[in-house]
């Protein structure tokens, strides 16, 4: 520590020469292992399922490796008495993490509101709003415990639960990511991967309809590299989506079989 | 009850059927109201060292739109998980004497969202790949000091394309950001905070080759613009916002609006979004350079 603070430069200088990423040594191998042994196209697997909270118009619960999340539908109910009269719905879209949901207490509560917008924007173009004037939807998302793509989970999760409650839709909203490791491209990171990504790419997009509601991307990425993250993430979506129909095919199936 | 027509509800002039139409129809002719084709941008004037009190200033104007960007630096503490890098932060303001609906916390909402696409445009990734501003050229000494560089930017008039405005003012900004020569006294002990000496005469250019410039692309009808007035935006059904650099990477991108939009429509208004970049890329460095040259007459 002190030999190398005698080496860096002292002043402010534009272009640092002792510049020197420290990179752990798996991604600099070619054939490096994802830390839980999955391959770099292979999403981890997910367990979906519908009706986890009773109070609720609709809820689900989705389990993408580590990452667990509930989500709850309210509504759609009477807006706030101070909302001036609006001819659509509105969607009302809140994330919050639990203070035990990361390795450090209370850690990713910092940037709540940044990811309810981004929830927002990937849910409002799926959903017809036109079907509920007045009213407002609230949709509810609870992050239990974080382990990577938790955007994308929650994502996922509330369609399902927007589903559940009834709520018109065009198509159901499957969400993935990508993250960028050297020259690797690696599907649906976990936390450990994504702190050490160069660059993500999320896609959230209506499978049947092939239409993407949102995307964002981070980091320095060229044209080809987007074209082969955003095919492997539509391809990955598609298969997403087919996972939450048959999800709620089941569930349908077998609350009407105890009727 | 009568719905409610007034003006600022959606933040946006009431247009009529007739006023729609026209400007759908003109951007599908490629002639915009304004005597514009679709993929030209309005003038553009940059006027830097604005602001007396901060490191670096910058104000941007794009037809009636004009925002204020500011760059102040101070010496701050390292973080634990990055002690070899300096911090940045990107806040943006609305001010309610753009438009009466800011007041308070209306502007909130947007002002996160700008804040939020900037940072994701500017800052790169989580290793720093892409990123304009170059983190571990802000440290001092280790792990003890770093600058900590806060950008504000400020809207004062609203006439669409906010996003690229800024990012054209936090750029021309940064250019004008003089950071202060640092000396550090000596080699204190390990566990102590070093002396340090911040010079008030000597500065240091920042570099700011790497800052990308960001082109939103606004979608109306089946065609799409750049630097779109709010006329045109209120009759938008999604935009695209992509950041790139010197080198054409893509550095950021990010979506507004509901609409869902084809997967091969993305990738076209990608690469339409990388050579517009170009173009405005030179306007602008010729512009802060005009900029630059007259406040050093002065």
């Amino acid at each position: 520590m002190a030999a190398k603070g005698g080496a860096a430069p002292a002043t402010y200088s534009p272009s640092p020469t002792t510049f020197k990423k420290k990179r752990p040594p798996i991604f600099t191998d070619v054939d490096w292992v994802r830390p839980d042994g999955r391959d770099f196209h292979q999403c981890r697997p997910a367990f979906l399922r519908t009706g986890a909270v009773n109070s609720a118009s609709g809820s689900a619960y989705a389990e993408f490796g580590n990452t667990k999340v509930i989500v709850s539908i309210f509504g759609p109910r009477e807006s706030k008495k101070a909302m001036m009269y609006s001819d659509t719905g509105r969607l009302n879209c809140n994330v919050t993490y639990t203070t035990f949901a990361t390795p450090v207490r209370g850690q990713a509560s910092s940037d709540n509101k940044e990811i309810s917008s981004q929830l927002h924007k990937s849910l409002e173009g799926a959903i017809m709003l036109d079907t509920f004037p007045k009213t407002t939807v609230d949709v509810f998302a609870l992050v239990l415990e974080s382990g990577g793509c938790d955007l994308p989970v929650v994502i996922s999760c509330a369609s399902l639960a927007l589903a559940d409650a009834g709520i018109m839709m065009f198509d159901l909203v499957a969400a993935v990511s990508v993250s960028c490791l050297g020259k690797n491209l690696v599907i649906d990171p976990v936390s450990e991967e994504e702190s050490y990504q160069d660059g993500s790419l999320m896609i959230t997009c209506l499978p049947s309809r092939n239409e993407v509601t949102q995307l964002t991307i981070t980091g320095e990425w060229s044209s080809p590299k987007i074209h082969e993250a955003m095919e492997l993430c539509l391809d990955a979506c598609s298969k997403l989506g087919k996972i939450m129909r048959s999800c709620l095919k089941e569930s349908a199936s077998t609350s009407t079989s105890q009727e | 009850m009568l719905p409610n027509f007034e003006p600022q509800d959606h933040g946006m002039v009431g247009l009529s059927m007739g006023e729609k139409h026209f400007i759908q129809g003109g951007i599908a002719q490629d002639l915009r109201t304004d005597g514009r084709k679709r993929l030209t941008y309005r003038p553009i004037s940059v006027e830097t060292g604005v602001i007396a009190q901060a490191n670096g200033s910058a104000r941007v104007k794009m037809g009636k739109t004009e925002v204020i960007a500011s760059v102040k630096a101070e010496l701050g503490r390292p973080s634990s998980s990055a002690p070899d890098k300096g911090k940045v932060s990107i806040y943006i303001d609305c001010s309610p004497t753009a438009a009466p609906q800011y007041e308070g916390r209306g502007g909130e909402e947007l002002s996160m969202e700008l804040s939020a696409a900037l940072r994701q445009c500017l800052l790169g990734g989580k290793t720093g790949a892409g990123a304009g501003i170059n983190l571990s050229s802000l440290s001092i000494v280790e792990g003890k000091v770093c600058w900590d560089l806060y950008i504000d930017g400020l809207v004062i008039n609203i006439d669409g394309n906010i996003l690229d405005a800024l990012g054209a003012a936090i750029k021309a900004a940064l250019s004008n950001t003089g950071i202060p020569k640092v000396n550090v006294a000596s080699t204190a002990p390990s566990d102590e905070q070093p002396e340090v000496d911040v010079s008030d005469e000597e500065f240091l250019q920042f570099d700011t080759t790497a800052v990308p410039v960001i082109v939103t692309l606004t979608k109306v009808g089946r065609h799409y613009i750049v630097d779109a007035t709010s006329e045109e935006e209120s009759e938008m059904s999604s935009a695209v916002s992509v950041s790139v650099n010197r080198q054409g990477l893509i550095c950021g991108l990010t979506k507004r609006g509901g609409a869902g939009l084809d997967p091969s429509v993305v990738l076209d208004m990608i690469s339409v979004g990388k050579h517009v970049s170009e173009e405005l890329m030179n306007k602008l460095d010729s512009e802060i350079a005009a900029a630059e040259a007259t406040m050093e007459e002065e």
